[in-house]
């Protein structure tokens, strides 16, 4: 079985986005569920500033994503570019 | 060796990975469930009863990832290889992988609400009604990672993949696995943890039972995005490549 | 005295009739069960299917559909739902009363508690956007549950990506242009490169923010539709294969009530919620 450098680092890279969406899908995850248990503390607790916590929270949860897109976005090259 | 030799190793393989990975994370969660709520039980004797119930509901939801992955394992095992290949081999290994990986997060995450729920319970047993169905909505929402990586071993055991990819199909194979089961962890633990806490302050104040429900679905909706992704990522890679 | 004489009497007189009507929910799921139990001995799925592409209508009338076809299943099954919903609506709101019958009591529940829904996050626009809310709550919901009735053909819409694709299309569309009329153009053009970076004073619009925030708003579409399918899909995967290793021996019966009604309920409710939230945080400020 003889393969090309090529093709080789082609396979790479499919089980690299494999590996790089997964791996980067941790961070985010626990993440964004930490901002939102606190929420739902801070709702429970003042349920007059619902909107407040809410919008807070959903602005925090978006600027931790932001590593998980980077994930999706150098795995969906590694899919179609490289 | 021949070809269902292989084949057969790679089934044992794969279901030794769905099994024992999948294990740890429900076994921790329930085991925090439990010991969360005998601590609830020494403070409060009266209400025994009801922390019991709460707290067994919570450690059936939080197994159900395991018996995912003893579903896995016993599918690998018994049931034969429909349409054999030499990329099988990969796919059957990386679909253990995936739903044991996937299991992690989902089984510690729900065993998280239920540890919350079974506390919320200890202090104030009058509102099991509210903190039980808070408990069960939050846990379902917090096991989707597990069933996104139920999916894609399902896809991967039953799937034909005709020799002729090569290299390439083959890592995106093993890729597609790591990539849902991975996902799953972080997600899984995430949404577990809104779950848990919406429960324990509806346990204490379930008027605003409506209020937290909807501030813990909004939270783990977007807390699960990045699964959702590797869903995707994983699809592209098992179809596309 | 008299009085409970001539209850024992009614009682004693339909006896196993008013047995039936006081355990209704018992007997109904009974009844389901039974039902489930004769047409699963008619029915074997094949397991190799489960990862196979649905048959689809690749022509019409001698022309090739693009995008490899059409799944005619699909929107046969959405057709009934749609027809199903107008039906009941039809029948719940034909004569309005007072002291509610039993259809509009349960049209009532439903929007009433939409209504109040729509009223804590969206406020004076509340009334605008409860028809869509509710009515995808109510074509998912019932999306999810027709899958539980055990006819082969009968299957569930959101099984396929395309109806949950296009539900989140539409959400995505229908929030997005909610905001321009709503704020105008450039309060929602801006929103794209929040943060915005502060030197003395002066904002300056962030590009890599725009970069992140647009891939952010796609991503919203995607976990969206996926979700709902992934979970329909799931529990269908499961309860086949569910049903193949144990020869339909009881267990599949429970398998489909909990991913049709538990599972159903609560990813439709999920969906609605977000198409709700989604919609409020393009229109409020």
């Amino acid at each position: 079985m003889d393969i090309s450098g090529a093709e080789f680092i082609k396979a790479a890279a499919l089980l690299g986005a494999g590996i790089c969406m997964g791996l980067g899908a941790i961070g985010p995850g626990i993440g964004e569920g930490f901002a939102a248990g606190k929420a739902c503390e801070g709702v429970a607790r003042e349920p007059e500033n619902a909107g407040l916590i809410t919008r807070t929270m959903l602005v925090g949860q978006a600027v931790s994503e932001s590593t998980g897109i980077y994930s999706l976005v150098i795995a969906l090259l590694m899919i179609f570019v490289v | 060796m021949d070809m269902q030799d292989s084949l057969m190793v790679a089934r044992v393989v794969g279901a030794a990975f769905a099994m024992g990975l999948g294990a740890i994370g429900p076994a921790i969660g329930i085991g925090l469930t439990g010991s969360r709520a005998v601590q609830a039980t020494a403070r409060q004797p009266a209400s025994s009863g009801e922390i019991m119930k709460t707290a067994l509901i919570g450690m059936a939801v939080a197994e159900s990832n395991a018996i995912f992955s003893l579903f896995v394992a016993v599918v690998l095992i018994f049931v034969p290889v429909t349409n054999p290949s030499w990329l099988k081999i990969v796919a059957l290994i990386s679909a253990g992988l995936c739903m044991g990986l996937g299991s992690l997060g989902p089984g510690y995450g729900q065993g998280y609400s239920s540890a919350r729920a079974s506390e919320g319970i200890g202090a104030c047993p009058g509102n099991i009604g509210e903190t039980l169905k808070m408990m069960l909505i939050g846990q379902a929402v917090a096991g989707n990672p597990a069933i996104f990586a139920l999916i894609v071993s399902m896809l991967l055991i039953f799937g034909s993949f005709p020799d002729g990819g090569g290299l390439l199909k083959g890592a995106a194979l093993l890729g597609a696995g790591l990539s849902t089961g991975l996902g799953a962890i972080g997600p899984g633990y995430g949404q577990g943890f809104p779950a848990g806490e919406a429960s324990w302050e509806v346990s204490r104040r379930p008027e605003q039972a409506t209020l937290l429900t909807r501030t813990m679905l909004v939270g783990q909706a977007v807390a699960s995005s990045t699964t959702v992704y590797a869903l995707v990522i994983s699809l592209l890679l098992i179809y596309f490549v | 005295m008299g009085g409970s004489t001539s209850q024992k009497n009614i009682h004693g007189q339909k006896g196993f009739i008013a047995f039936i009507l006081r355990h209704k929910v018992l007997f109904g799921v009974l009844a389901l069960l039974i039902f489930e139990i004769c047409i699963a001995f008619g029915v074997h799925p094949d397991m190799s299917k489960v990862a196979e592409e649905p048959e689809k209508l690749k022509h019409i009338f001698g022309f090739a559909i693009p995008l490899g076809g059409i799944n005619t299943k699909t929107i046969i099954m959405s057709w009934i739902i749609m027809g199903i919903l107008v039906v009941f609506s039809f029948f719940a709101t034909r004569r309005m009363k007072k002291v509610p019958g039993k259809l509009q009591l349960i049209a009532e529940l439903i929007v009433g508690g939409f209504d109040d829904l729509c009223n804590e996050t969206l406020g004076d626009k509340a009334r605008k956007f409860l028809p869509l809310v509710a009515t995808i709550f109510l074509f998912v919901l019932l999306s999810n549950i027709i899958g539980i009735i055990p006819i082969p053909g009968i299957e569930e819409p959101t099984r396929d990506l395309n109806t949950t694709l296009g539900l989140g299309i539409m959400v995505f569309l229908v929030s997005h242009i909610a905001g321009i009329r709503y704020r105008g153009i450039k309060k929602y053009v801006a929103e794209y490169f929040e943060p915005m970076i502060e030197i003395k004073g002066v904002r300056i619009p962030n590009l890599f923010m725009f970069f992140l925030n647009f891939v952010g708003e796609i991503g919203k579409v995607v976990s969206h539709s996926f979700r709902l399918f992934g979970n329909i899909m799931g529990g269908a995967i499961i309860i086949v294969v569910v049903s193949n290793l144990v020869r339909y021996v009881l267990l599949p019966i429970g398998l489909n009530i909990f991913f049709g009604i538990f599972v159903g309920l609560v990813q439709a409710f999920v969906f609605a919620m977000l198409a709700l939230t989604y919609i409020s945080m393009m229109v409020t400020e």
